[in-house]
């Protein structure tokens, strides 16, 4: 790849999600640059490369002062909810995926020594759900596909039941609690906070009508 | 990072000002030739737009796309063309008045 592709490369970078004027203004300026620095200077990628790196910090200084203002035209309540709301959709999101990942490993594990038949009904589901897991996690990094990272999250969240139904035979722990009268409603009540959690969030994330037009 | 005195320029800002206030107008390569003055390292993509895009909302520079047409006429991408201000020849004089041997020989990477 050559040196200019690198340092737009680059430019995409530390420009995404910044407001779109701004973030197009200094991409088409640096394309300029770099197509005097070459036309200035035929083998110019070293020097090219040189001052995208020496420039990082101011590039994510910039980065940084260009969201304070995007963040400034927001109310304070609705970043503090959507900031919060962000954090508990990725910290219940990474617990789902830590929880499938454990029922995977914990499955295979058995069923590599023998003592149960692999691929059963149960444990697809949970492979799948743990995969659509992960699938939404990946989708969160994303301003744009936040909505739909959200939503899948919101399929994965059937996770909890079919990877605790698992679990029944092979853990002590989850077949003890298993037989408590508040079991039921209490996975009940997960899979559905985890539900309302990630619709919520798919809601709140999700682009207007005013911004879509 | 201590916030600067207002109305202070840093040696970015004021080796812009020198450079820029004897052209009609100017952009980011050759600006960023002229501050090197002969030197084989210019001065750093982020450190100059990023300089230039905080003296334009000051209103020490003017900034505008150039024309499609001569961009066009010579098969490249436009230029943002500057030009200093009242204002930023003011504060260039200011600077100067201030501290004049302080000069912009210095990296400005």
């Amino acid at each position: 790849m050559r040196a200019a592709d690198l340092v737009m490369r680059w430019a995409e970078i530390y420009t995404r999600g910044l407001e779109p004027a701004a973030a197009g203004a200094r991409r088409d300026e640096l394309a300029s640059d770099l197509w005097e620095h070459a036309a200035h200077e035929p083998r110019a990628g070293a020097a090219m490369l040189s001052r995208a790196i020496r420039g990082v910090p101011a590039d994510l200084s910039w980065r940084y002062e260009q969201q304070r203002r995007m963040l400034a035209g927001v109310p304070r309540l609705q970043r503090v909810v959507s900031g919060g709301v962000g954090a508990l959709v990725v910290a219940a999101a990474s617990a789902l995926v830590v929880f499938g990942v454990a029922v995977i490993t914990r499955t295979s594990a058995l069923a590599v020594r023998g003592a149960i038949l692999p691929f059963s009904e149960t444990a697809l589901w949970v492979f799948g759900l743990t995969g659509l897991a992960v699938f939404g996690l990946l989708l969160l990094v994303r301003q744009k596909t936040r909505p739909l990272g959200a939503v899948a999250l919101a399929g994965s969240s059937a996770l909890v039941h079919f990877g605790l139904f698992d679990l029944l035979n092979k853990s002590a722990t989850i077949s003890a609690l298993s037989y408590t009268p508040q079991w039921s409603t209490a996975v009940a009540c997960l899979i559905a906070a985890l539900v309302l959690l990630f619709l919520s969030a798919a809601l709140l994330w999700a682009p207007s009508r005013k911004a879509i037009s | 990072m201590p916030r600067r005195k207002a109305g202070t320029l840093i040696p970015i800002e004021l080796a812009i000002l020198e450079h820029g206030i004897a052209a009609e107008s100017f952009y980011g390569f050759a600006l960023a030739r002229s501050i090197a003055d002969g030197a084989p390292t210019l001065t750093a993509h982020g450190t100059l737009y990023k300089a230039l895009a905080r003296m334009t909302e000051s209103g020490l520079l003017d900034a505008e796309w150039e024309d499609h047409a001569p961009a066009e006429a010579e098969g490249r991408p436009r230029r943002r063309l500057y030009r200093v201000t009242g204002e930023g020849a003011r504060a260039l004089a200011a600077a100067q008045v201030a501290a004049p041997l302080a000069t912009p020989k210095v990296s400005l990477a």
